[in-house]
C-alpha cells in the first residue's frame, strides 16, 4: 500500500535535489578566496568602527509612522490626480478626494493633538504614574 | 580560486561552456557606486538616460564591493585615498575588473610633475584591465572602455586552462 504514495517520494527527491543541485553546482563554479581585507566588515573603505547592532531612538518610530500617513496620502491622491481631468463629474471627484483627504488629515490631527509631533513629550494633562 | 576555475582541458565542449559563461558574465557586469573627482560627473552621465550604461547590462550600479563586479575609477587618487581604493577593490568579490578612467588614473595627468600627493596611475595599487585616457574622458570614451571591457570579460578563460587564452590575448594585444 505504501506502493501508492510513489507520488509523494517522488515529489520529495525532486524537491530536495531542485535545493541542493544549486547549492552544490555553485560550491563547484564559484570562486573562492578569502582573505581578511576581503572578509572584513564594509564601511566605505574606512576601519569599522563601533558596534553593528547599532540602537535606534525609539521615538524614531512613531515619525517613520507618521511620515507613512503622508506617503499613503501622495501615492493615493496621483491617481486622482491623473484622471480628474476627464473626470465627467468634477465636483463628485473633488469631494471624493477631499473625503480622503480629510481621513488621512484625521490621523495627523489625532497624531498632533497626542502630542507624537514634539520630540519631547509634554505630559501636562496626563497623570503620571510617580514611581 | 574555486574548486573548477581554469582547472579543465582546453577542448571544444569546456570552451563551448566558458563562452557561455563569458557572455553571461559580461552582459552583466555591475559596476561600483564610486566617484572621486570631475571625472565621476561623466560617469554619472553615462549611468543617466542620455547614454544609458543599462544598453550594455552595466547601467546598475551597486552601494557596496561585495555585489559588484567592476570598478570604474574616476577621478584623481591621491595617497590617503589610495589606501581606500586598494580596500575597496580587496572587498570585491571575483571576478572583478578595474576601469582606470581619466588622465589622473591613467598615469597622473596634470598632476604627473607636480603633484606631490597624487598616485600617478592606479595601476601601482590595483591591477587594471582598461584605461580610458582623457581629462575628463567623453561618456562615449567609457562607454568604449565598456565595450572593451565586455570583450575581455567574453573571451575568458573560465574553466578552461589559462595558456591558450593568455596567449590569444597577448598576440591581440601585444602586451
Amino acid at each position: 500500500m505504501f506502493l501508492d504514495y510513489h507520488a509523494v517520494l517522488v515529489f520529495l527527491i525532486t524537491g530536495a535535489a531542485m535545493v541542493c543541485t544549486p547549492l552544490i553546482m555553485g560550491f563547484l563554479f564559484r570562486p573562492k578566496n578569502p582573505y581578511p581585507a576581503k572578509t572584513m566588515p564594509y564601511e566605505c573603505a574606512e576601519d569599522p568602527v563601533g558596534d553593528a547592532q547599532v540602537r535606534f531612538d525609539m521615538r524614531f518610530y512613531t515619525t517613520a509612522l507618521i511620515f507613512i500617513i503622508f506617503e499613503v496620502e501622495i501615492a493615493l491622491m496621483f491617481p486622482w490626480a491623473l484622471v480628474f481631468k476627464d473626470s465627467p463629474n468634477k465636483a463628485l471627484a473633488l469631494g471624493a478626494g477631499m473625503v480622503f483627504m480629510s481621513i488621512v488629515f484625521l490621523g495627523l490631527v489625532v497624531d498632533w493633538a497626542k502630542g507624537d509631533l514634539d520630540w519631547v513629550k509634554t505630559f501636562q494633562n496626563k497623570r503620571r504614574v510617580q514611581d | 580560486m574555486g574548486l573548477l576555475n581554469n582547472t579543465l582541458p582546453d577542448n571544444k565542449l569546456v570552451g563551448a561552456v566558458d563562452t557561455a559563461v563569458g557572455w553571461g558574465r559580461k552582459s552583466s557586469v555591475w559596476p561600483m557606486t564610486f566617484g572621486i573627482a570631475c571625472c565621476a560627473i561623466e560617469m554619472m552621465a553615462v549611468f543617466a538616460s542620455t547614454f544609458d550604461l543599462d544598453r550594455f547590462g552595466a547601467g546598475i550600479p551597486r552601494a557596496t564591493p561585495r555585489q559588484s563586479d567592476l570598478i570604474i575609477v574616476p577621478g584623481t587618487v591621491n595617497a590617503k585615498m589610495a589606501v581606500r581604493v586598494k580596500r575597496l577593490y580587496d572587498q570585491m568579490a571575483e571576478p572583478r575588473y578595474v576601469i582606470a578612467m581619466g588622465a589622473c588614473v591613467c598615469g597622473g595627468g596634470p598632476y604627473v610633475k607636480w603633484g606631490y600627493n597624487t598616485v600617478k596611475g592606479v595601476h601601482k595599487i590595483i591591477p587594471v584591465d582598461i584605461f580610458v585616457p582623457g581629462c575628463p574622458p567623453r561618456p562615449e570614451a567609457l562607454i568604449d572602455g565598456i565595450l572593451k571591457l565586455r570583450e575581455k570579460i567574453g573571451r575568458e578563460a573560465v574553466f578552461a586552462r589559462r595558456e591558450k587564452a593568455n596567449a590569444e590575448m597577448t598576440a591581440r594585444y601585444q602586451v
